[in-house]
C-alpha cells in the first residue's frame, strides 16, 4: 500500500472512531451555560418499572458519575432519610416539593429529577435481557428553568449461540436465577447513569470540579449557537 | 519519506481518539460509598452499620494519606452513619469536614446539625 493510500485509510479510521464515540447532534446548552450550576441535588428517582428496586438501585449509582462530571452532589442517602423523616415517604411526594422549599433546605444550584423507565430482566425462551433506562431533567433552582434533559439505556443479554437448544435454555435460566437480575440491574444502572451524564454531545456540561473546567467552559461558550 | 508523515499523524490521532473513548481517569476514590448508600436506603441493620462505618472511615483515612480529595457527600454520609450509631461527636466532626471541603453543602449541613442537636 502506498503512503498516500495509508494516509487515506488512517484518516477514514479517525472519522469512524470519532463517529463511534459521539452522537450526531449536540444538545442546545444555551440556558445551561447561563445558569451553570456547581451543586446538584438528586431526589430519589421515580420508578415507572414494575420492579420495586428501581428507585434505590438507581439512586445508589447516581453520585459517582455525577461527581466525576465535576459537580458537588448532595449525600443522596442522607437527603432521602431527611425527606422521609419530614413526612415525604415516597419519591412521588419528594418530586412535588417546591423549588423554593428545596432552596431553603439545601441551597443547591440545580435539582436532578430522574425517572427509571425500565428496570430488570425480561425472560424470553432462549435468552434473557436485562435493561435499565433512565430519564433525567436538570432544573435551575432559582429560576425554575430546565437546563438539560436526557435519557440513556444500558442492556445486557445472556444466552444464545452455539450450545444448542437445551444449553441455551439452561443458560437463560441460570443467568436469571444466579444473577437474579438485582445485581445486574444495579450495575447497568451505573452504566446508564454514566452514559447519561458523560456523553460528549448530549450529556451534562463539565462542572466546576472537572480538572480542566476553565478550558471546557471556554470551549463550550465558543461553540456556535444553533 | 515526506508522504509517510500525514499517515503517521493520522494514525496517532486514531490512537488518541480511541484512548479518549476508553476508560477516563477518576477524580475521586469511591470505595464502598455506593454500597453503603444502597444499604442505608434499604434500612441498614446494626451489623451493616458497624461494617459500613469501619469501611468508610478507613477509606477516608487512606484517601487523606494519599493526598487525594474525599468525594462529595462521603463525609456527610459517614457523619450520618455515626449519628445513627449513637456517636454524635464523630458525626459532628464529619459533618464539619464535608462543609469545609465543599462549602456548597453549608446550608444543608447546618440544618442537619441543628436537627441533630434538638
Amino acid at each position: 500500500m502506498s503512503a498516500r493510500a495509508l494516509a487515506v485509510v488512517a484518516t477514514l479510521l479517525v472519522l469512524v472512531v470519532a463517529a463511534g464515540c459521539t452522537t450526531p447532534r449536540d444538545f442546545d446548552y444555551t440556558l445551561y451555560l447561563q445558569h451553570m450550576p456547581r451543586s446538584i441535588l438528586v431526589l430519589p428517582p421515580l420508578d415507572d418499572s414494575p420492579d420495586v428496586e428501581g428507585t434505590y438501585g438507581c439512586l445508589a449509582k447516581v453520585t459517582r458519575p455525577l461527581a466525576e462530571r465535576g459537580y458537588y452532589v448532595f449525600p443522596v442517602a442522607v437527603v432521602d432519610a431527611m425527606l422521609r423523616e419530614n413526612g415525604l415517604p415516597t419519591p412521588g411526594e419528594m418530586h412535588q416539593v417546591s423549588l423554593k422549599k428545596l432552596d431553603e433546605i439545601f441551597a443547591a444550584d440545580a435539582v436532578l429529577y430522574l425517572t427509571v423507565r425500565r428496570w430488570g430482566t425480561s425472560y424470553q425462551v432462549l435468552n434473557s435481557a436485562t435493561t435499565v433506562t433512565i430519564d433525567g431533567s436538570l432544573v435551575d433552582v432559582k429560576s425554575g428553568i430546565e437546563l438539560w434533559r436526557g435519557s440513556a439505556t444500558a442492556q445486557e443479554n445472556s444466552g444464545g449461540g452455539g450450545q444448542g437448544l437445551a444449553g441455551a435454555l439452561v443458560g437463560a435460566l441460570v443467568h436469571q436465577v444466579v444473577t437474579s437480575s438485582a445485581e445486574t440491574s444495579r450495575n447497568l444502572a451505573g452504566t446508564a447513569n454514566f452514559m447519561l451524564y458523560h456523553d460528549a454531545h448530549a450529556g451534562l456540561l463539565e462542572g466546576a470540579y472537572w480538572p480542566e473546567y476553565e478550558a471546557a467552559q471556554k470551549q463550550r461558550r465558543q461553540a456556535p449557537v444553533k | 519519506m515526506k508522504r509517510a508523515v500525514p499517515s503517521r499523524k493520522a494514525l496517532l490521532a486514531v490512537l488518541l481518539l480511541a484512548g479518549a473513548c476508553a476508560s477516563p481517569k477518576t477524580i475521586y476514590p469511591w470505595g464502598s460509598y455506593e454500597q453503603s448508600v444502597y444499604n442505608v436506603c434499604h434500612g441498614v441493620t446494626a451489623a451493616d452499620l458497624t461494617q459500613d462505618v469501619q469501611l468508610l472511615s478507613n477509606e477516608v483515612d487512606r484517601t487523606r494519606v494519599e493526598g487525594r480529595k474525599v468525594a462529595p457527600g462521603v463525609h456527610a454520609h459517614l457523619g450520618y452513619l455515626y449519628f445513627m450509631a449513637g456517636n454524635s461527636g464523630a458525626a459532628l466532626a464529619h459533618f464539619n469536614a464535608e462543609k469545609e471541603l465543599y462549602p456548597e453543602s453549608a446550608t444543608f449541613i447546618d440544618g442537619l446539625v441543628r436537627r441533630m442537636k434538638s
